[in-house]
């Protein structure tokens, strides 16, 4: 009750200047702000990042060529994944669900007069499975397609429309290629699955791993080797037995690199969030200048506002006001003035992240955590109550007497 | 109620030491009305602050109530200003961004008492001055600001009120009605002490201290013809004064009768 009188008193005392307050708060308002716009920057970024991990499948370890100098000498080459370790590694494993080899590229492909650029995917089976696609007609490429490297074509949405416009595509002939083109038959049309990770699932072409090596890249590598593991807790043991099993197949001598990468996707979760922090601290550091302005500030107000009222203390104590009521009586003030500099801060920030949000159009989706918002407006009341100590320790150490015949 | 042996009070200004007071002697009993006059400097103020707790003397005793202040500590100093002893000031001294209801409620507040709503409201009512409760000082005339002062001084219901030239500010009129206010307190029981320089308002009390120099020159009960005295001498406003001494002649006819 008390304490709620002397808020009121704060306010009160606020209100007769508040022009004066909020420019003295200019600090703890960029400050806060920087403090809140930076962090929904940052932690809306890295959440995009995650989606994007969450909807590439749950689970994936990812193996990627490598072609690594090690002493003048090279070691791997693009070239060293086989379609012979996907084999394997399938069998090697207890930890594997799926195993998905991948050769990827732009090119084109035709109905009739239509013509479009697409992305053509050599892949297996398991394709439609881990990336969880599902059907609009037809079905999936089948083991027998791979195994017989047939000239078969899934179609991702986008493609279908071009090419159809609304017409069946299942069972029609397309022709597809790089440089030339040669027949293809449709067998099956995605759904609208739009971005899945980091490619557009509708405007891909699905066609076997076989096909896409000897008929359309003229390669006898694959460009990567994409592993489903059984769960969350089977990623890191089967990161490894893959490790080990490429190694041998390899045969690579203990010492040597890998020609090969592992991308575990809880490792990246772990860098980006290791990255995201670094930068907070940094942007945490600049704010934290900002802020001690901002206390610099508002000491200096309250250091005049003790001057104007010596009276008002001097009064006060007459009245019967003790040393501590009137400390605190400042204290308070402080920490009002920079609450409501924090909180103006806060606003400021939201209204940035909103307005960052609006103009990337939403391709970066600022997130404004709770929990930022109460760090922000308790740092801005610890700056407030700490700049406040001194002015508020002068005014409850006035003189009365002295107060009193102040002019 | 106060006894006070011996009191001195010295500042030092570099080399030399001014003597505000210089050995004060006096006795005050409960719901007794005194004036204390004398010229600029003469140590008024300086006795006020050390009698209302406000200051401490240089040496000397003062007891109030029988105990000892300077073995008080800060704390319980506060405790008795703010139960025992009201101010008033010549300027008022008002919280100006707060309104007069307010103002009057501070002692309440610092007192932590709940509903300091109806106690000031009560205190502005025994001044007269319920209609202007939700005003801010800087509306309000100068009697007015002066009545709530007073309001203030008397919320808690002090034994004692001090007031530093009340009436310095104020025309004649405005100042003979706060002295009448005094007069109700007095009457009620309250011990006044007034500092004034004014002679037909220090005439008023029934016990005149005249200082100088730090010292007390002159101490003495005014009967009532040394009242009228005093009151005709003042040159200030002689008619008012005569006024009012025409009335006080009114008044003891009408008690004698
Ligand atoms: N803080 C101080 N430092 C030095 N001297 C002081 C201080 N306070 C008061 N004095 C001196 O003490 C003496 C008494 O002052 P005081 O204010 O009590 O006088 P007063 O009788 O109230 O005068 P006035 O009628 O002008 O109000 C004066 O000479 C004054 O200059
Ligand atoms: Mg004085």
């Amino acid at each position: 009750m008390f304490f709620f009188r002397i808020i009121l008193m704060a306010l009160q005392s606020l209100r007769a200047n508040w022009l004066r307050a909020i420019l003295a708060t200019v600090g703890i308002i960029i400050g806060v702000g920087a403090v809140i716009s930076a962090n929904g920057v940052l932690y809306g970024a890295r959440k995009k990042i995650y989606d994007q991990f969450d909807q590439m499948g749950a689970n994936l370890v990812t193996v990627f060529p490598r072609q690594a100098r090690r002493g003048g000498r090279t070691v791997g080459t693009w070239k060293s994944l086989k379609s012979t370790d996907v084999e394997i590694l399938r069998n090697e494993s207890k930890y594997v669900k799926s195993v998905l080899p991948q050769i990827s590229g732009q090119g084109q492909i035709k109905y009739f007069n239509h013509n479009m650029q697409a992305e053509i995917v050599g892949t297996n089976t398991e394709f439609g499975s881990m990336f969880n696609l599902k059907l609009a007609g037809g079905e999936f490429l089948h083991p027998d397609d791979i195994a017989g490297s047939t000239q078969t074509v899934v179609l991702g949405y986008k493609v279908a429309r071009e090419l159809f416009g609304g017409t069946p595509a299942v069972g029609k002939a397309v022709k597809l290629g790089i440089n030339r083109t040669t027949g293809f038959k449709v067998i099956g049309v995605l759904e609208q699955m739009g971005q899945k990770g980091f490619r557009n699932m509708d405007e891909i072409v699905l066609i076997p791993i076989s096909t896409a090596q000897t008929n359309i890249f003229g390669i006898r590598f694959i460009e990567s080797i994409t592993l489903q593991a059984k769960d969350q807790a089977s990623i890191d043991p089967l990161t490894d037995d893959v490790k080990r099993t490429l190694r041998r197949l390899h045969r690579i001598r203990a010492g040597d690199e890998d020609d090969f990468q592992i991308l575990n996707p809880q490792e990246w979760r772990n860098q980006i969030a290791e990255f995201t922090q670094i930068w907070a601290l940094v942007l945490y550091t600049i704010s934290g200048i900002s802020l001690v302005v901002g206390g610099i500030g508002i000491m200096n107000i309250m250091l005049v506002s003790v001057t104007e009222r010596t009276r008002e203390i001097g009064v006060r104590i007459a009245v019967g006001a003790r040393s501590i009521d009137i400390l605190n009586q400042f204290l308070i003030e402080a920490s009002t003035i920079s609450l409501l500099g924090g909180a103006i801060g806060v606003f400021l920030g939201f209204a940035l992240c909103n307005f960052l949000t609006s103009v990337s159009n939403d391709m970066l989706k600022t997130q404004l955590t709770a929990s930022a918002v109460i760090m922000a407006l308790l740092t801005a009341t610890t700056v407030g109550v700490v700049s406040g100590i001194y002015p508020a320790y002068k005014a409850s150490r006035l003189d009365p007497v002295e107060a009193l015949r102040y002019e | 109620m106060i006894e006070i042996r011996n009191l001195h009070k010295h500042y030092r200004m570099g080399e030399s030491v001014v003597r505000a007071l210089d050995g004060v002697d006096l006795s005050i009993a409960q719901g007794e009305m005194i004036s204390i006059t004398g010229p600029s400097g003469s140590g008024k103020s300086t006795l006020m602050h050390l009698l209302g707790c406000l200051d401490r003397p240089t040496s000397g005793t003062f007891r109030f109530d029988n105990v000892l202040v300077s073995s008080l500590s800060s704390r319980e100093l506060a405790k008795l200003r703010n139960r025992q002893i009201g101010f008033v000031f010549q300027t008022f001294n008002l919280i100006e961004r707060t309104r007069a209801v307010d103002n009057v409620a501070l002692p309440l507040v610092y007192a932590r008492q709940r509903n300091t709503h109806r106690s000031a409201m009560a205190a502005l009512e025994r001044v007269g001055l319920t209609q202007r409760a939700h005003h801010k000082p800087n509306e309000m005339s100068g009697g007015e600001r002066q009545r709530v002062a007073i309001a203030r001084a008397i919320v808690n219901n002090p034994s004692l009120i001090f007031a530093d030239e009340p009436t310095g500010n104020l025309d004649t009129r405005t100042g003979e009605q706060i002295m009448q206010i005094f007069h109700n307190l007095h009457a009620s029981g309250v011990t006044i002490i007034l500092v004034t320089h004014e002679m037909n308002i220090a005439a008023q009390a029934q016990r005149i201290l005249k200082m100088r120099d730090g010292k007390i020159l002159e101490d003495r009960a005014v009967d009532h013809d040394h009242r009228q005295e005093l009151i005709a001498e003042s040159v200030e406003d002689r008619n008012t004064a005569l006024n009012y001494a025409d009335g006080l002649r009114k008044q003891k006819a009408d008690t004698e009768s």
